[in-house]
């Protein structure tokens, strides 16, 4: 097992991981930046394919330049990049054990920046398991690494800028979008869309993005969602049905679309499995995407040592997220004693910075937050957790049965329990228990456990005979 | 051990309250392997594990439970010439305890589970072992007990008991209660439980260590365990596969203090894909750690606390899910002055080794 030292080390490749890695490098710390992608980058700067290469493409542009930039800088600081390799377990003190490519390995510092990023939201309809409806991630993975089109006729429904941002680069390349449903209104949009002005390009994407959807003529639902997926034929017919502003359903005229894909995702959540599997404290904020680490203003967890910054601790955007980042590396040099003079003043600009630059991230968040009563309309036979089969009446049984929390509900259901690992059921199971037992704050949230993501045996062991097996002491007979 | 205590004493026809600081059945009894195994068990506690195991079989009838249940059989496997040595002295205690276990061949066990490795030396076979959803054991147990009557009080942490003479007080997070008798069924946190009543015997908390895959394609039929006691392995009916064996975690018993050590979860890990290399091509999901109490002997503490009419203790029973059942109605049994089957385990015999030493 390969063994690694460092001063620091920054767990997740986006731009709040490589900006507080080239900080804190430039500080004089040592520093070793863990990730699982196939290159530092994360989800908005996500690198091509190599031999990729661009046809067209309106909104990466500018973020291709600042992640090129970001990625450059972490590669000249002297940060030790560990790409593809996914962080499963970290014991306290620092130890942080990896896996990847070269088998299991460990990397210890007395430091720690999580930089975990985001996932999506998905509140589930009938239909939404069927291969043919994919997430907004995905497709973005599809479209910015691959240049490939998720499908020919394509759907997008969900929250946030994100739909635009797919839908505009789906149009680039030549794809068809049937129709958008955005589950907020136009009303919605226009108070939120001013406080945008603090990230002018943010901005400036934004106005790109809606120039090109409105060019090709492609119709917005605005308070719609999917509420069905059928297949006709070869073909999906999804359901636009109009929403409230809390998310339900409500009367008024739906809308058919015949299409090949579905593209769907109902805002971000934060990844907190990493923070949480370390102990620290969380509180639940539903404007900041739900449950999220408790952090002083510079970036400093409950537990000494720790330091979060980026859409892991609240969902913020790209420019907030490599902000922190650099504010975190800074206080952790400031709390190792090294370069402090210097760590201060970044710290001081960057808390400064932040201030303005998260206006616009929060604005974005709001936009994508869960609404109270998007989880009510999801009939008792659907399919909630798609790893394990469980539908809303198993859960709605449990609860039925005296669970009144979370845990309890996923193992007497095993809704969580698969693969996933629960990312994908977590908000609507937990959204479900809340409406009858309380609040999300009184439900809690699923215990994280190691593996934070499922590890291939094979390579957790790699080769062996039975004498490397560090066999303990027999049980008393 | 609590919760079937509990109902046996309902179903005696007194009134009872379980008082739990959590939900019940959410320690070791609803987070532990649920393997049903002789191999396993110590064998002084055979007789009690083959009466625990047919309480499971049944559990429709006495608890209400229909699913998650299997019997089937079982394999314990050695792979070096000292483990056929010890396998065979292990197996040969055990079936005088009263285990069916007889010693096969490699050829014969591959028979009977054909995903076996070829590098067994030599194995064991009981037909009496299976494997219990233990996550479901709550919500059974649950049932069962408030249609029986029992009062059940979660979230309601003891924090001390008062001996008032003629009965005890139980001050607990949510109110106090008083009661003409007590049985203290605290797990891994027994030894403070006895400490109320003024007894100190050490005992102390593993923390066990289980890992589970994706789902399998591979079926494996049998519960597949070691000569040393360090695997247990089987597969659910879902495809998912369970590896524990008593592989120990850090910290404990309070939940958010234990962490798992990856160097034993990679070499549980490593033994149960030795014994099963179908287990390569799967996938590890999630490893969780549990508690569990162990006293200086590692033999169970049931029967009555010495110098307090009244009250009484049961835990730290090894493989104490598979006889736990039978060990909550022996205990209820004794309560209600009814003769038992099968001896208690008094907790003097520790008490007395305190002072020796
Ligand atoms: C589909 C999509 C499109 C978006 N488009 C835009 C946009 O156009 N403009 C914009 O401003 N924002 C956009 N966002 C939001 C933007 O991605 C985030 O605000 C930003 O990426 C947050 O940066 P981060 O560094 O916090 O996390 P991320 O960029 O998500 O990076 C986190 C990284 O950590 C890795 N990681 C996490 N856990 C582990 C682990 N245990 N082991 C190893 N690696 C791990 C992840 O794989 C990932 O590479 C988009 C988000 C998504 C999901
Ligand atoms: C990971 C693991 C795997 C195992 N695998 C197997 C197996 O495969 N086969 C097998 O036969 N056995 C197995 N065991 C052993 C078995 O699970 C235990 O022997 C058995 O469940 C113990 O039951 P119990 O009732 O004594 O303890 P528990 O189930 O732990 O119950 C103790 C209860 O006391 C409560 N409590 C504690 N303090 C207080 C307080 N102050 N006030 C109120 N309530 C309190 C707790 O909340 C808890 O509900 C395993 C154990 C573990 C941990």
């Amino acid at each position: 097992m390969t063994f690694h030292e460092a001063d620091l080390i920054v767990v997740g490749g986006g731009p709040a991981g490589m900006a507080a890695a080239a900080q804190g490098a430039e500080l004089g710390l040592s520093v070793i930046l863990i990730d699982d992608g196939e290159q530092p980058g994360g989800q908005v700067y996500r690198a091509e394919a190599t031999g990729m290469y661009s046809k067209s493409g309106v909104h990466t542009a500018a973020n291709k330049t600042a992640g090129m930039r970001l990625r450059e800088a972490l590669f000249k600081c002297g940060t030790r990049v560990l790409s593809k390799r996914t962080l499963w377990s970290i014991e306290p003190g620092y130890t942080a054990h990896l896996i990847g490519p070269n088998g299991p390995e460990t990397v210890s510092a007395p430091r720690v920046v999580i930089a975990s990023g985001a996932y999506e939201r998905q509140i589930p309809f009938p239909g939404w398991t069927n291969p043919e409806v994919i997430g907004l991630a995905a497709a973005t993975i599809l479209l910015k690494s691959q240049h490939t089109l998720p499908g020919k006729r394509i759907a997008i429904a969900g929250a946030g800028p994100l739909i635009y941002a797919v839908a505009a680069e789906a149009i680039s390349l030549g794809g068809e979008i049937v129709a958008i449903a955005d589950l907020s209104s136009r009303l919605t949009w226009a108070s939120e869309v001013p406080k945008l002005f603090t990230s002018p390009r943010l901005l400036s994407q934004g106005a790109a993005w809606m120039a090109k959807i409105k060019a090709s003529g492609t119709p917005i639902y605005f308070s719609h969602r999917i509420s069905e997926a059928q297949y006709t034929g070869k073909n999906i017919t999804a359901l636009l049905s109009p929403v409230n502003s809390e998310g339900e359903l409500v009367d008024g005229q739906r809308k058919s679309v015949n299409v090949d894909t579905i593209c769907i995702g109902s805002g971000l959540v934060p990844a907190t499995e990493l923070v949480m599997l370390a102990g620290a404290e969380m509180r639940y904020a539903a404007s900041e995407g739900g449950w999220v680490p408790v952090r002083d203003t510079e970036m400093r967890l409950s537990l000494p040592g720790l330091y979060a910054a980026g859409d892991g601790t609240g969902i913020l955007g790209a420019i907030p997220s490599e902000i922190e980042g650099r504010l975190a590396a800074a206080t952790a040099a400031k709390d190792a004693g090294i370069s402090e003079g210097a760590a201060h003043s970044i710290a001081r600009a960057m808390r400064r910075k932040l201030a303005w630059k998260k206006m616009a991230g929060r604005a974005a968040a709001r936009l994508m937050a869960i609404k109270p009563k998007m989880a009510k309309d999801i009939p008792g036979d659907c399919i909630v957790c798609r790893c394990e089969d469980v539908h809303r009446y198993d859960i709605e049984a449990a609860i039925d049965n005296g669970a009144k929390d979370v845990n309890q509900v996923k193992a007497w259901t095993r809704c969580g329990m698969g693969p996933c690992q629960g990312r994908m059921c977590r908000e609507s199971a937990a959204e479900i228990i809340a409406s009858r037992v309380g609040s999300r704050e009184a439900v809690g949230v699923w215990t994280s456990r190691a593996p934070l993501k499922p590890i291939n045996v094979s390579e957790l062991i790699g080769d062996y005979s039975y004498q490397d097996i560090p066999m303990p002491k027999s049980a008393p007979l | 051990m609590g919760s079937t205590t509990a109902l046996y004493l309902a179903r005696g026809g007194m009134k009872v309250s379980l008082i739990d600081r959590g939900s019940i059945a959410r320690e070791a009894s609803g987070v532990n392997a649920g393997t049903l195994t002789m191999h396993m068990t110590r064998a002084d506690l055979i007789p009690y594990a083959m009466r625990g195991w047919e309480m499971w079989r049944d559990a429709d009838q006495w608890l209400g439970l229909k699913s998650g249940i299997t019997t089937t059989d079982g394999l314990c496997l050695a792979f070096t010439e000292e483990e056929a040595d010890m396998l065979r002295q292990r197996s040969e205690v055990r079936r005088a305890a009263g285990a069916p276990i007889r010693i096969i061949d490699r050829s014969e066990a591959r028979r009977i589970e054909p995903s076996l490795t070829e590098k067994v030396r030599l194995a064991a076979h009981c037909p009496i072992d299976g494997h219990v959803s233990a996550y479901l054991t709550g919500m059974a147990y649950r049932r069962a007990l408030i249609s029986d009557g029992v009062n059940i009080m979660e979230r309601a942490g003891v924090t001390g008991i008062d001996d008032l003479g003629y009965g005890y007080q139980i001050n607990t997070l949510a109110g106090t209660i008083q009661a003409r008798r007590i049985v203290l069924a605290g797990g891994a946190w027994l030894g403070q439980m006895l400490s109320w009543l003024g007894i100190n015997i050490r005992i102390r908390s593993l923390v066990n260590q289980l890992i589970v895959t994706e789902r399998l394609p591979v079926t494996m039929r049998t519960v597949i365990t070691v000569a040393s006691g360090l695997l247990s392995l089987k597969q659910f009916a879902n495809g998912t596969t369970l590896i524990g064996g008593g592989w120990q975690g850090a910290g404990g018993p309070e939940r958010n203090t234990m962490s798992i050590i990856p160097e034993n979860m990679i070499g549980n890990t490593r033994l149960a894909a030795y014994a099963i290399p179908a287990l390569k091509k799967t996938r590890v999901v999630r490893a969780w750690l549990g508690p569990e109490a162990e006293t200086d002997d590692a033999m169970p503490i049931i029967g009555p606390v010495p110098g307090r009419p009244g009250a009484f203790v049961i835990g730290s029973v090894h493989s104490g899910y598979t006889s736990g059942p039978y060990m909550g109605r022996l205990m209820a049994d004794f309560i209600l002055g009814r003769e038992s089957e099968h001896p208690l385990f008094p907790v003097d015999r520790l008490i007395k080794n305190t002072l020796e030493a």
